[in-house]
């Protein structure tokens, strides 16, 4: 199908003039705003990632100079390590661990507890509990997970001991090959309050009626989870994934609070929005870095944006 | 088949605050089509929801032939249900509705789809069989949930004001169609409502409920001729029974308005009311030569086609009549006559005495 018939086909067959200059007008104040903040800073960063920089000010075309760099630089991808899968892999391998583990735990975590929550008593204030930490300041769960996990006054050690795991006891955020898993768990926790929240005004939704008929029909508390909930929730559960993968892409504050901008022991749970930060903010700048990775986040990003926006 | 006994089968939400229902007493005969009527808030669907099992019982026992069922899970007690807004799963087609009872039992697949055919043709919905519930009518998609209750064969089948979501016209047909199927099937039915002419006109016995209990359990005829209280009197009938106040003259009932009534009053009660059926009393504009009349003015006159509901204002109270045409128009002063055999007579405590 060509491009003319093919926009024959969207548009309205009425759309004459006079229409469509209306219809520019009233959308030129909004697609002003977003080419400035959005389009701009992207098409800027896309273009400057080929050139070299010296400060802000941009110099030499480069090519792909600097792309080949990013994927050679051991902080973003560490060849070596990732083969033998030991950390430090570089922060887009680990950032890309942290979304596999952390997505599906607060996905289904959050519809655990929306499921549990939904017939109980108190559950407002239950799901107000949960929700909180989706509240809550990055900054400061980084901050909490430290104490969390310190080796003498933190709780998790505390509850080792309590449970006679004396030997576990140690310092969680400075293990190399475990730290960003203990991390991970901070993040589940944050999100599973946002991903419960969901599911609860989808679960919400459903006619009662239909599990009682479910009831009725002869399904047993899973089929009726199976073939009714779970179907009828699903759209929800687009959303919660795409939403959370979205969040782990953009992750910054947690790593950053817990193991300072080298993301911590070696960069052991670097992300690459702390290599942004790294390459733009610390001396030696490396403007034209910074922009090669938020492209590649941007990239992975973007068509998960895509599909949120584009569904019905 | 089966037959369904509840004993004295109560309710209680809120910790006994509220009184969904109270000591229902009564029997479902196998094959027989009962239908529970009343207000709305009688707790009539609670009632129907506790046979299901979906509710729990408070007190009292209930009986599937001689097998206790109360306690037991819905599942297990072989009943369908079709509820007031059809329930289909919305993201199965109409095929995948019907069959999924018969899915969740284990039927293997080749059983499915004949009895699934079966019962489509059964519900003229064969063509709908791919659809999704969004896309069909109110008319089908209450066939569907039809189809869907019938296809497992059921003991016990019962229906929670399943015709409330149609038009008026799709209502008379699905009455008929569903008077039918069950009339084909035998099987034993539970039907809740508030629409007296549904219940009428489908049900072989009625069962009456206000208030959380039972007022009166009668066959259709009996219900309209022999309502038990003036509770069910001024229930039934549409524009319901009339009622007239009165006292009882040693032996003789003498109305509010003055007149002796040649009825005996065979009652110990002081004070009595009389009802009669709007289409038993006679309206005329000049004294009629009988020894008693009842005088009144005529607030409004309803032309209705096949009758003339005239409202006649009776001592402060406004008083139904059904005839098949008459002179009187609003403002005139009129009397009411009818036979006293038409009337009955209720006690003090609104209880049936003749």
């Amino acid at each position: 199908m060509s491009v003319g018939s093919y926009l024959e086909d969207r548009l309205d067959r009425d759309l004459d003039g006079e229409k469509l200059t209306a219809i520019l007008v009233f959308m030129l104040p909004g697609l002003t705003l977003f080419a400035i903040f959005s389009v701009g800073p992207m098409l800027y960063s896309a273009v400057g990632s080929f050139f070299t920089w010296d400060g802000f000010t941009i110099g030499q075309f480069a090519g792909f100079e600097t792309w080949i760099a990013a994927f050679q630089d051991d902080a973003i991808i560490n060849w070596d390590n990732l083969l033998a899968f030991q950390y430090p892999m570089g922060a887009l391998p680990q950032n890309i661990i942290w979304m596999v583990v952390h997505v599906p735990l607060s996905t289904l975590l959050g519809l655990g507890l929306a499921l549990l929550f939904a017939d109980l008593r108190g559950r407002s204030v239950l799901r107000s509990m949960v929700f909180l930490a989706f509240t809550t300041p990055t900054v400061v769960i980084g901050l909490v997970l430290l104490f969390v996990y310190d080796p003498q006054a933190g709780i998790f050690n505390g509850l080792l001991r309590s449970i006679g795991l004396e030997g576990m006891v140690r310092n969680w955020v400075q293990e190399p090959q475990i730290a960003i898993y203990a991390l991970v768990a901070g993040g589940v926790w944050v999100q599973t309050g946002f991903s419960m929240l969901l599911y609860s005004s989808a679960l919400a939704g459903i006619d009662p009626a239909l599990l009682e008929s479910a009831r009725v029909d002869g399904a047993g508390r899973f089929r009726r989870f199976k073939d009714i909930i779970w179907p009828l929730v699903k759209p929800v559960t687009a959303v919660v994934v795409i939403m959370s993968m979205i969040w782990v892409i953009r992750i910054f504050a947690i790593v950053y609070a817990a193991g300072g901008p080298s993301g911590g022991p070696g960069g052991v749970f670097s992300v690459l929005g702390l290599e942004v930060y790294q390459a733009a903010f610390s001396v030696p700048i490396e403007y034209s870095k910074a922009m090669v990775v938020a492209l590649i986040e941007l990239v992975i990003a973007l068509p998960m944006a895509w599909y949120i926006a584009s569904m019905d | 088949m089966t037959r369904i006994s509840m004993r004295s089968v109560s309710k209680y939400f809120d910790g006994g605050d509220t009184v969904a229902n109270y000591k229902l007493d009564m029997e479902v005969d196998d094959g027989e089509f009962v239908v529970f009527l009343g207000p709305s808030g009688c707790g009539k669907t609670t009632a129907l929801r506790m046979i299901a099992g979906l509710e729990d019982l408070s007190e009292g026992e209930i009986y599937f032939d001689d097998e206790r069922v109360d306690g037991m899970p819905p599942a297990d007690r072989n009943v369908a249900m079709v509820f007031q807004n059809y329930a289909l799963y919305p993201h199965m087609t109409v095929r995948e509705n019907i069959e999924y009872p018969l899915k969740v039992r284990g039927v293997p697949p080749e059983e499915r789809d004949e009895r699934v055919a079966q019962v489509a043709e059964l519900l003229h919905i064969e063509d709908q069989m791919d659809s999704d519930p969004g896309e069909i009518s109110g008319g089908q998609r209450q066939r569907t949930s039809l189809a869907r209750a019938i296809v497992r064969e059921p003991s016990v089948f019962l229906l929670d004001e399943p015709l409330s979501n149609l038009d008026a016209k799709l209502r008379l047909e699905m009455r008929s169609e569903l008077k039918r199927i069950q009339n084909e099937l035998g099987i034993t039915t539970v039907y809740v409502t508030h629409n007296q002419e549904e219940a009428m006109s489908m049900g072989d016995k009625i069962v009456v409920l206000n208030d959380g209990t039972i007022r009166q359990v009668a066959d259709p005829e009996e219900l309209y001729e022999r309502p038990r209280t003036t509770w069910v009197a001024k229930f039934i009938g549409s524009p319901p029974m009339n009622l007239f106040e009165g006292e009882n003259r040693d032996g003789t009932v003498r109305l509010a308005e003055g007149n002796s009534l040649p009825m005996p009053a065979e009652t110990s009660s002081q004070t009595v009311s009389v009802g009669v059926r709007p289409e038993d009393i006679d309206v005329s504009t000049e004294a009629p030569d009988t020894d008693w009349t009842v005088p009144g003015t005529v607030k409004t006159v309803e032309p209705l086609g096949e009758y003339v509901l005239v409202n006649v204002e009776v001592g402060g109270s406004v008083v139904n009549v059904k005839v098949p045409k008459t002179e009187a128009e609003a403002g005139d002063p009129v009397h009411l006559t009818f036979d006293p055999t038409d009337a009955y007579l209720y006690d003090e405590d609104g209880e049936l005495v003749a």
